[in-house]
């Protein structure tokens, strides 16, 4: 039954309801509509919403950066200023992770340009859909992506890397109080031959209120979003072929 | 080479001495301020070990701070602490005065040569916690 459970949300929305960054961004009023789902509970009809807008012709990406990301950055806030609960916070969270899930047999179907990344949180950090988001963006560029999630140990992450034959590891980093451990992962990485020799892109906030940090951790490069990412890995890759 | 602020950056020397220090620094800072508290109802609202956490919490992003030297790592977390903490019973008038504390109890305790290079950051971090906390965040 098509949007039985998201019927009226667009067309009732109080625009005042919610408050999103960036006004003049695309699809600003389905990002609310979609908010205004997950905060009431019913993310049956967030799930619809994107359906039918990615079946409608929307590109997943966008759905990715305008609806997901700016979301996620509201139902951050307001957890901050007390007007939403931790359940809420990680019922919307959880809720957006599924929807990625839903869209999986559209990202996953792209011809492949045969290059390999390994992406992860850092060890600690618990905060996983901004470098999932990263993961996914690249795998939409054809590239084959080893999601590690959050909080991977550095062995892990070589024992991936290695195994993956990766061209590319992205680390993501939330919490600013995390910036030592990605400066400590690429150190201990950078004593193995092979993790030596990868390029390694950071991001996360703490890289995007500090623009010079990911340089003082020892990254290879940084990114301030998804599409940011796709774009710099590339860039990365090429010249660490150039060096080989 | 000075951040934008001003600020010289901390010798790796003074990060360790710090990290070794940690444990009991945070025990002083939780001692003097529980001590300090007149106010039996701010007490009764708001736990020890939601303190403690809190202590934890303000050392690692300054560990962090004092590691990378950019001021708007703290900024961020100064209008953080200001947006949620006194949705936690803890206002900004407390998170002042224990930050006034950590800061005193790095002074006593840390060796002279550690405490005269944290000093300009938390001299900083403070007088930029009440801006913030006004409302200026320019």
């Amino acid at each position: 039954m098509k949007n039985r459970y998201a019927k009226g949300i667009l067309e009732n929305l109080d625009p005042m309801a919610v408050k999103l960054a960036g006004d003049s961004l695309p699809y600003t009023k389905l990002a609310a509509a979609y908010l205004e789902a997950l905060l009431s509970g019913n993310r049956l009809a967030a799930v619809e919403l994107i359906e039918s807008e990615v079946s409608g012709g929307m590109p997943i990406q966008d759905v990715y950066l305008y609806i997901f990301q700016r979301t996620q950055q509201e139902v951050g806030r307001l957890w901050q200023v007390n007007q939403i609960t931790v359940a809420q916070e990680h019922y919307c969270s959880a809720a957006t992770q599924l929807v990625m899930s839903l869209l999986y047999p559209r990202i996953f179907t792209g011809e492949r340009n045969g290059l390999r990344a390994v992406a992860t949180s850092v060890g600690g950090e618990l905060h996983e859909i901004g470098i999932r988001m990263v993961a996914d963006f690249l795998e939409m560029e054809g590239w084959d992506t080893y999601y590690l999630g959050a909080n991977a140990p550095v062995d892990t992450v070589l024992e991936a890397l290695l195994e993956r034959q990766a061209d590319l590891l992205a680390v993501s980093a939330t919490m600013t109080f995390h910036l030592p451990q990605v400066e400590n992962m690429i150190d201990q990485l950078r004593q193995d031959e092979y993790g030596g020799r990868i390029p390694i892109l950071v991001g996360g906030r703490p890289f995007t209120i500090a623009p010079d940090v990911w340089q003082q951790v020892g990254a290879d490069g940084t990114a301030a979003d998804a599409r940011e990412a796709v774009q710099a890995a590339a860039k990365l890759v090429e010249r660490n072929k150039n060096y080989e | 080479m000075n951040n934008k602020k001003g600020l010289k950056p901390v010798s790796s020397f003074s990060l360790a001495v710090l990290e070794e220090a940690s444990p009991e620094l945070k025990r002083e800072i939780e001692k003097r301020y529980w001590s300090s508290v007149s106010d039996q109802k701010h007490a009764d609202a708001f736990p020890r070990e939601k303190y403690q956490a809190g202590v934890d919490f303000v050392m690692m992003f300054l560990t962090s701070f004092l590691k990378y030297g950019d001021p708007s790592l703290m900024e961020d977390q100064l209008e953080w602490s200001r947006d949620r903490l006194p949705q936690d019973n803890f206002s900004l008038e407390e998170i002042q005065r224990s930050f006034k504390i950590i800061s005193k109890v790095f002074q006593d305790l840390l060796p002279e040569k550690v405490w005269s290079e944290l000093n300009p950051y938390l001299t900083w971090m403070i007088e930029r916690q009440q801006e913030v906390y006004a409302g200026d965040e320019s």
